[in-house]
This record gives structure tokens, sequence and C-alpha cells, in this order.
């Protein structure tokens, strides 16, 4: 078909099998590359503190709008700072399904 | 035997294109050819019964090539029962893209090491895209903290996405999202190409219109994102598309400015190869190594590989070895377009082209301008004949204009192409000339869209077919 000599013969056979136990050991090697528990990435990196963010800040968190983060503001400045991240269910216009919603955003520090 | 290897190749991309209509699992497929091992070993010297046997194997290893692939390793994000769509995860770790910045949303292509989800920390492996914003500046290598929700992304995009082994993607408003950790990791090397690539982008853009630095930003470095896109649009009506992208002609000009110029420093033959199979290698780097690149660099490197060792390179076998090992990488790429066209349009050029310049006899022309132009119809008829097909299936437009628009448009590519080349490598010497060369820069793209622009309103020049 191919008319090929025997050195090349023996280069596709030595290729096709090497490519086989290459393809293979990937797979068992793939198989085999399990996750492990690591030491946790530091949660409050990325979080905005509720303390000390300006509106811009706040606004930058999904499902905060001007309106509620201007109310955060003002209640910080009229109340004082925000002992935990519960507090701010006082805040006028804070709904429970809004907290919830980015809760995970913020911090309190 | 000059063409065993595309024979072989053939098979193996055969049993890619047919692996996913095989039921048979990863396990069988390799029990298979497990038992074929000794069976090759036993019809060694029969002739016939051993090339159908290669061929046999070979297209069975493409089946288990691509069954390979689709399987996940355990700390792969797919295989982790994660609620990342409903509640956001931390990520930790590198870029792997170059990125790239739009109205302040950045797009890049990120891969944890890390991840920390429903309160698990654990380590993980994965590509996931990622869109958004962020303070600082971001390059390739940089190591990320980025805090989102992941979601799987459906549709012909996701399809795309997969065959890159992307399954997810996160898109991120805030801004705070994104927290950059640490510099490049990288090694010297991608430092460097990164440097070089952040340089040559910021002189060009800072030196040129907006619209004359995108398109010459995406012909040297295959910069894209910021080619107007009715630009974009016009070439692809008139099919010369394929210049806004780096391709085999870019690598050919690096490796040929590399030669000739050690030529000069009267270097030995043996050095000359080295140093241009590196700045090949190097040029594809800091071009984020697609495949028209990949393609194109493999063939020059086996091309140099068979100088180096004096034997007579065969196109034919480039083209094998370079489909080869970008298979190997990826065998999900055979289903990509832009692989198809690349392959496609080479394969077509080194075969058509040299039996229609013996049928019609362009090679004996005596006036050499009118044999230019003859043999750049003949080559451009070639390409336009392999893909064709390919593009008609792909993007629904048939464009008989391709032929004519790329004897006008690729030599005046290629002129903006090696113009750009030099004006960036002499920004580094003597800025003050490169700004000089970067007006003629300007003049070069200006005629090049109205060119375009004018062959796209001849009538009958493009049919959208659906």
């Amino acid at each position: 078909m191919c008319a090929v000599t025997p050195e090349e013969r023996a280069a596709i056979l030595w290729i096709t099998i090497t490519a086989l136990v290459g393809i293979i050991a990937n797979y068992c090697v793939k198989a085999q590359t399990y996750p492990r528990g690591v030491s946790s990435i530091n949660e409050n990196v990325c979080k905005v503190n509720i303390n000390t963010a300006s509106i811009d800040e706040l606004m930058a968190v999904k499902g905060v709008g001007e309106k509620l983060a201007r109310r955060i503001i003002d209640y910080r400045m009229e109340k004082g700072l925000f002992g935990r991240l519960q507090d701010l269910m006082v805040v006028k216009g804070m709904t429970l399904f809004r907290f919830n919603k980015f809760k995970d955003m913020l911090i309190v520090e | 035997m000059k063409r065993l290897l595309v024979v072989l190749a053939v098979s193996f991309c055969a049993g890619i294109a047919a692996g996913e209509q095989v039921p048979a699992s990863f396990f069988w497929l390799a029990v298979i050819l497990i038992c074929l091992c000794p069976a090759l070993v036993f019809l060694f010297n029969r002739k016939v019964y051993f090339e159908i046997s290669v061929l046999l194997f070979m297209f069975v290893l493409g089946v288990l090539h691509l069954k390979n692939a689709d399987t996940c390793a355990p700390c792969h994000l797919t295989r982790m029962d994660l609620s990342c769509d409903e509640t956001p995860c931390l990520l930790k770790g590198v870029i792997k893209t170059h990125p790239v910045k739009e109205v302040d949303v950045w797009r890049f292509v990120f891969a944890p090491h890390q991840i920390q989800c429903d309160g698990i920390n654990r380590t993980c492996c994965a590509e996931v895209v990622v869109s958004g914003s962020c303070d600082s500046g971001l390059s390739y290598g940089d190591e990320l903290i980025i805090r989102a929700r992941m979601r799987r992304v459906p549709g012909g995009y996701g399809d795309y996405l997969r065959r890159k082994n992307i399954f997810y993607a996160i898109h991120t408003n805030d801004c705070r999202a994104i927290l950059k950790t640490g510099f490049n990791k990288g090694t010297v090397f991608e430092k460097t190409a990164v440097y070089l690539r952040r340089r040559v982008l910021n002189f060009i853009s800072s030196h040129t219109s907006s619209v004359a630095g995108g398109i010459v930003n995406a012909m040297i470095l295959g910069e894209k994102e910021h080619v107007p896109r009715m630009f974009v649009e016009a070439m692809t009506k008139t099919g010369t598309v394929h210049i806004l992208v780096v391709s085999g002609f870019n690598v050919g000009i690096v490796v040929m400015v590399i030669l000739i110029s050690l030529k000069l420093l009267r270097l030995p033959r043996y050095v000359r190869l080295a140093a241009a199979m590196a700045a090949a290698m190097f040029y594809c780097f800091v071009t984020g190594s697609s495949s028209p690149v990949m393609r194109a660099t493999i063939m020059a490197e086996v091309c140099m590989a068979a100088l180096f060792f004096k034997k007579d390179p065969d196109i034919y076998n480039c083209l094998t070895v370079a489909a080869l090992l970008i298979l190997a990488q990826n065998p999900r790429q055979l289903f990509e377009t832009g692989f198809e066209l690349s392959f496609a349009s080479v394969a077509a050029i080194a075969f058509i082209y040299p039996r229609l310049k013996d049928m019609l006899g362009a090679g004996n022309i005596k006036i050499r301008f009118f044999k230019f132009i003859a043999e750049g119809f003949l080559v451009s008829f070639s390409a336009w004949l392999g893909t064709a097909v390919i593009i008609a299936y792909n993007f629904k437009i048939f464009s008989p204009a391709t032929v004519i628009a790329n004897i006008v448009i690729v030599p005046l590519a290629s002129c903006i192409t090696v113009t750009g080349f030099v004006m960036a490598g002499i920004s580094f010497v003597a800025p003050g000339l490169a700004c000089a060369i970067a007006y003629s820069l300007e003049l070069m793209v200006f005629v090049l869209i109205k060119i375009n622009l004018f062959i796209v309103r001849i009538p009958g020049a493009y049919f959208y077919l659906s």
C-alpha cells in the first residue's frame, strides 16, 4: 500500500506504542489527582467593610443600589459603627431577602 | 515513502472525529489497543497486513485520545459537587492568557488551583473564562483571588469554550471581586514575552489612531479586540479577514529577519537556524499561541530542523507534524473552524497551486509583473477553493470577490505587517524614527480600508447563504 521500509515500520511501531503508553499514563495520572484539603483563602479579601466603605464601594456590591448605600452610610453617621453584619437589618429598606443576597460580600471590621 | 505520516495522521483524525459516536469506554479502548500491540509486532514483516493494522491502531488511538481529553480529574471543577452558581466562591489561581481590557472590563482565562466554596477549601484544576472589572492592571501570569459566582455557559459560545476545555465562566461588575495578590509568576521567557508584547502594544496604540492601531496590533500581535467591528465585517465579506490573524506569513517574516541579520554577522549556518527556531517559538508565545500561529510555528520549526540536519523539508509532512502536535495537546481543536481553515488553506495551496500553475503555464510568462499577478491569482484561487466550503458552512457566506481581493489586499497587508515589525523593532532603539514610520503605517491602513470598502460595494462580491 505505502511501500514502507523496515526502518520506517520500526519507527511507526515505536511512535504508536509510545503514544499509547503516553495516553494511558496521562489518564492514570489524571484519575489519581484528587482534591486535597488546604488552608483557607483569606475570607475577608474582596469583601466590603460596611464601617469604612464609601457610597461607590457599597454600590459596587451586587444588589446594593444608591438609595440603600446612602441609607447605610446615614445610619453609620447617626448611630455609630456597625457591631455585626446583622445590624444592617435595622437600616430602612433592608429586607431579609436582600440581606441574604449580599451578606457574603460584606464584612464588619 | 514520503507521505506515510499523512496517511497515519488522517486515520488518527478520523478516530478523533468519530470519537464522540463510539460508545466504548476508555478502559475497553485501551484494552483493544494493548491487544493490538503484539499483533503489530507479529505482522511486522507482512507489509500490507502491518499497514492495515497500523491504520486501524491509529484510528482507535484517535478515539482513545478524545476519550482521555474528555475525562476530567477528580480535582476538576466539573467533578466537584459545588453550588457555586448559587453562592459566591473564592478562587485562587493565575491568569493563563493575555488579558484584554475593553471599557474597564477585563477578559481572560483563569486557572484556579484552590477553591473555597460551601465552607470547604481544597485544591482544584480547571480553566475558567473571567470578565470583570479590577482596579489594578492585569497581565499574563498574575496571581489573583476572585470572589464570584461561577456558571456554566449555554449555547454555541458554551460549545466553543468546551472545545477549549473551559466549562465555567465568571462575570462580575464588582471591582473588589478580583484581587491581585502576585505579579507574573512565570519564567524569564514568559516575563520577557509579556513585557515585549505590552511595550509594542502601547507604542502602536499611542502613536497611531485607534482604528489604525487596532488593525496593526491585530496583524502583528494577534490582538483583535480593538479592530473596528465594521472593518471586520467588511473583511469577512471580501474573504480577507485572515490578514487580521497572526499566521505563517508573520512567522515567516520573523524567521527571515533573524536569518538575514545573522547572516550579515557571518555566523555559522547551524547557529542561524537555531536562533531562528528560538525566535519563532518566542514569537508564537508573544502572540498568544493561537491555532494558526501554532501551525505556522511548528511547520517553520520542522522545516528548519530538516535544514539543520541537511534534509529536504516536505510541506505535507511538516503540515502533518503540526496538526498532530496541536491535536496531541487538545484533540477538540479538530472541530475548531480556525484550525480547519488554517490547515485547509495551506494544504490547498500546497496541492492545487502547483498543478494549476503547470496546467495554465503561469510559470512561462515572460514579463515579471504579469507573472507575479498570475501566480498571486492562482495562490489566492487555490486557497479559496480549499476554504470556500468550510467558510460557507460555518459563516453562511460565499464570497467570489475573495480571489480578486486577496491579490490586492494581501500584498498591501504584507507591507503593513513588515512595516509594523520594523516600527516595533525600531521603537526600542530610536522611538523618534519609529514615530515617523507610524505615519506611513497609518496611510497604508487607510488605503487598505478604502480598497476593502470598494470591493465590498462591487455587485455580487458576496452572498449570504441563509
